[in-house]
């Protein structure tokens, strides 16, 4: 199971997304921005975050490329931290712009729990594919190409 | 005669038959000349021969003027021998005659064309080579006679000089072109049949035998008077028959220059010649300066009337201009000139017009402004057109009850005597009504503009509304149909089938809300982001082929079966590649829907020169024809689609029409209800 940081200012949705995944065995902290988020990041790595993209302070597409920035800086002891965008702008463009900032997927508002599901799993498999080396291909998704973000799966 | 153009209206004689005829008559008048030679002299008294012969060559073109002179030689020989002159002479006076006749026609200058007998100068010439011809063969025919004979040269040259020159004289004038004169008859029927008369009847009387002969000069008045009343060609024969009688009464009966006892033989045709040339000097140069005069005076005349008529025209025209003011003037600007449009327009009469200066017409405050310094009043009404053309200007002018009217004013400047203009003339029209027409106009349109814009402004809002209220919704949707789900999956706990019935419900009208929203979302982004800025080559085989794969999810769970048919080249238009991609899966996405388990869809793609086809046929429950029209309004559902109870919300193809207009393309739909649609979409190729 993995740590998974979710990030909204709505609520609702945070909680929702936190029971989705404690309900599915993974351990979730929370933080309403973007700011705190990275803050949280600072002192706690991270599997995976799910960030909303229109927040207050630091929306999702800032989160991410100053996050992206923090890891380069780091010359690589900081992992990367994969981020799925999590909005609702659907926009191609909208899209383009998170992928753009470093985002590892970006799914729709709303988003069925399954769905939900599917693309968190997907991208810890992934991880785990990346850190096992490249013996371990045969074992990542197939349906996965190694470094096309996701979309809106 | 026959070949003069001075008689059109008659039938021409062929040239040849003139020709023959005018050898037959000169072959007469050589004979009867020789004949009718005054007794007691040895040549005859004159020799209207030549001048007939000189006729044969004037009238006929000068090609022809060497076979004509050669056939004159045998005539004039023959004539001379029939006259009982012996051969060899009669030979060299033939030749003599054909090469005076020659030399006279050249001196004439019938070598450039008929010749005439209209002016001065005509007769000038005329005379000219009558005389210096007539000299000419004189000489001759006195070294002939001194060669030949034993007669005297000197008598011989002056009888045959005077003879011919009078024949030349006297005939020559009929055959030469003169003015006609239509309608001369007309208007002096008793002048000239008077003196026809009279002159006829005297010269019968004054020539007849025992007269006395001063009053053979009775006749000379009397052709004076013919010059004066009759054409120039009826005075030419008028002479000729005059000289003819004269001749033949002398030689015949005697008369005043035939009388034995008091004239010698010698003199006798001495007389006979000078009055001749009298009355052909006297009075042919006469009558030609009275024709000269008289078609002077008619041409002027003509000229004169042709003024009057173009006068009273342009009164008329100045006259019947009711709705333009014409008004002229001076150089200084005073009027002299106002038709009744111009009393229409200002409201007083004409008289009270003329002799006002044009600028008091003119409102003092728009003069004022445009009045410059150094300028005066005039020049700045008329400055406008001393450069060159003149420009059209709007002026108020005051009327007589002191009321304003605006007036489009063109100025023209009269033309002088060289040394300034010779005045002004201005044409005006009303045109107060016209230019607060333009003006209602102009603000009509400013309003319009002015709706537009602000339509165009509520539109925008609308369609950022629209889609910030759909997006605000999605938040909201997203927990409500996440927790539903949480709900349904037990997530919240172990559930009775009650509740998971009711959670389904909640999950179902969730989602049919949300296809709501996703359609107002993307229809409002549709119609407010038409920039060209997006629009990129796409290719439609790619545009249908990443559709079908969007709708794959959907036709999983059903049993359709699906054909697609795609050309091998690419079909290429401009446009927006997500749009265009929404375009097919709406379509294919309704086909799915509305098409029964066992059912076959077809996609095809096919292209033209200048357009693409996308052509998505099901074999569904279709649509009634009526309604086939309302289906691509927004939120209309076909009753086809409600009572097959599939969900949906009515903007699918809404949002596939605005899309392919927006890319100049054009939607339209086949049904038949029960046997399934075809819908089809044209767009033009880039």
């Amino acid at each position: 199971m993995a740590t998974i940081l979710v990030v909204d200012d709505d609520e609702d949705i945070r909680e929702l997304v936190e029971l989705a995944l404690t309900t599915e065995g993974h351990e979730v902290a929370t933080a309403t921005d973007g700011a705190r988020a990275l803050d949280h990041l600072e002192h706690q790595q991270v599997d995976l975050a799910i960030v909303d993209v229109s927040m207050p302070v630091l929306g999702g597409i800032g989160f991410t490329a100053s996050l992206r920035s923090m890891e380069r800086r780091s010359y690589g002891r900081r992992p990367r931290t994969t981020v799925v965008l999590l909005s609702a702008l659907t926009a191609p463009e909208d899209i383009d712009a998170g992928l753009a900032a470093g985002a590892d997927g970006y799914l729709p508002k709303p988003f069925r729990i399954a769905d939900l599901l599917r693309v968190v799993q997907l991208h810890l498999d992934r991880r785990v594919g990346e850190a096992a080396g490249p013996d371990a291909g045969p074992d990542a998704d197939p349906d996965v190409e190694d470094h096309e973000p996701s979309r809106c799966l | 005669m026959t070949a003069s153009p001075d008689a059109p209206a008659r039938r021409p004689v062929p040239p040849v038959v003139a020709a023959a005829g005018l050898l037959v008559l000169v072959f007469l008048l050589a004979v009867s000349s020789v004949r009718f030679a005054v007794p007691g002299t040895e040549v005859a008294a004159w020799w209207p021969a030549s001048g007939v012969a000189a006729g044969l060559l004037l009238l006929h073109d000068r090609r022809h003027w060497p076979l004509l002179t050669a056939l004159l030689v045998p005539t004039a020989a023959a004539a001379n021998m029939l006259g009982g002159r012996p051969v060899p002479l009669s030979l060299v006076y033939g030749v003599v005659n054909a090469a005076e006749v020659l030399v006279f026609c050249v001196a004439l200058g019938g070598l450039r064309g008929r010749p005439s007998m209209m002016t001065g100068e005509d007769f000038r010439r005329l005379l000219v080579a009558g005389v210096t011809t007539g000299l000419g063969i004189g000489v001759v025919a006195g070294l002939v006679v001194a060669v030949m004979t034993d007669g005297d040269p000197w008598s011989t040259l002056r009888s045959v000089a005077a003879s011919h020159s009078a024949a030349l004289l006297a005939v020559v004038p009929v055959f030469l072109r003169s003015t006609p004169a239509p309608g001369l008859l007309e208007h002096r029927r008793v002048a000239v049949v008077g003196q026809l008369l009279l002159t006829a009847a005297l010269t019968a009387v004054v020539f007849a035998p025992g007269q006395v002969l001063p009053l053979t000069f009775l006749v000379v008045p009397l052709v004076v008077w013919g010059a004066t009343v009759l054409p120039v060609r009826w005075l030419t024969w008028q002479i000729l028959v005059i000289s003819a009688a004269v001749t033949v009464m002398t030689a015949e009966a005697g008369g005043p220059f035939g009388a034995p006892d008091s004239i010698d033989a010698q003199m006798r045709g001495a007389m006979v010649q000078l009055f001749i040339v009298t009355m052909a000097v006297v009075a042919l140069p006469l009558a030609v300066a009275v024709q000269q005069r008289r078609t002077a005076l008619e041409e002027a005349r003509a000229a004169a009337s042709a003024l009057r008529r173009e006068r009273e025209l342009t009164s008329a025209v100045l006259d019947s201009a009711t709705g333009t003011a014409i008004i002229g003037t001076d150089p200084d600007g005073v009027i002299t000139y106002a038709n009744p449009g111009a009393e229409g327009l200002l409201g007083r009469p004409a008289t009270t017009l003329v002799g006002t200066r044009l600028t008091s017409l003119y409102d003092p405050q728009a003069l004022q402004a445009r009045r410059e310094p150094g300028v005066s009043d005039l020049d700045v009404v008329v400055h406008s057109v001393v450069d060159g053309e003149p420009v059209r200007q709007d002026w108020c002018w005051v009327r007589a009850d002191g009321s304003p009217v605006t007036v489009n004013v063109a100025t023209t400047v009269l033309l002088g005597d060289g040394t300034g203009p010779g005045g002004y003339l201005a044409v005006t029209h009303d045109v107060s009504e016209r230019r607060a027409a333009e003006r209602a106009v102009e603000a009509a349109l400013q309003r319009e503009q002015e709706a537009v814009e602000r339509l165009e402004q509520l539109d925008r809002e609308k369609s950022e509304f629209v889609s910030s209220v759909s997006h605000e919704l999605r938040t909201p949707m997203t927990s409500v149909l996440g927790f539903t789900q949480l709900l349904g999956t037990g997530a919240g706990g172990p559930l009775t089938e009650r509740q998971r019935d009711m959670i389904g419900r909640i999950d179902r009208s969730g989602h049919r809300l949300l296809g709501l929203i996703e359609n107002i979302l993307s229809l409002s982004r549709v119609e407010s982001t038409r920039d060209e800025d997006a629009a990129e080559p796409c290719d439609l085989r790619e545009v249908v082929a990443a559709a079908l794969t969007e709708t794959e999810a959907l036709l999983a769970p059903r049993d359709l079966t699906l054909c697609t048919t795609l050309p091998d080249e690419e079909v290429v238009v401009q446009g927006e590649r997500d749009q265009l991609e929404r375009v097919v899966i709406n379509l294919v996405s309704n086909a799915v829907k509305f098409t029964g388990d066992g059912g076959r869809i077809d996609v095809d793609l096919t292209s033209t020169d200048h357009t693409g086809t996308i052509r998505v046929s099901d074999t569904g429950v279709g649509i009634p024809p009526q309604e086939q029209e309302r289906l691509f309004e927004s939120f209309f559902r076909a009753t086809t689609a409600v009572t097959s109870g599939v969900q949906g919300t009515g903007l699918g193809l809404t949002i596939v029409r605005s899309i392919v207009e927006g890319h100049g393309g054009t939607v339209s739909v086949d049904s038949q209800e029960g046997r399934g649609t075809t819908f089809e979409v044209r767009l033009p190729l880039s």
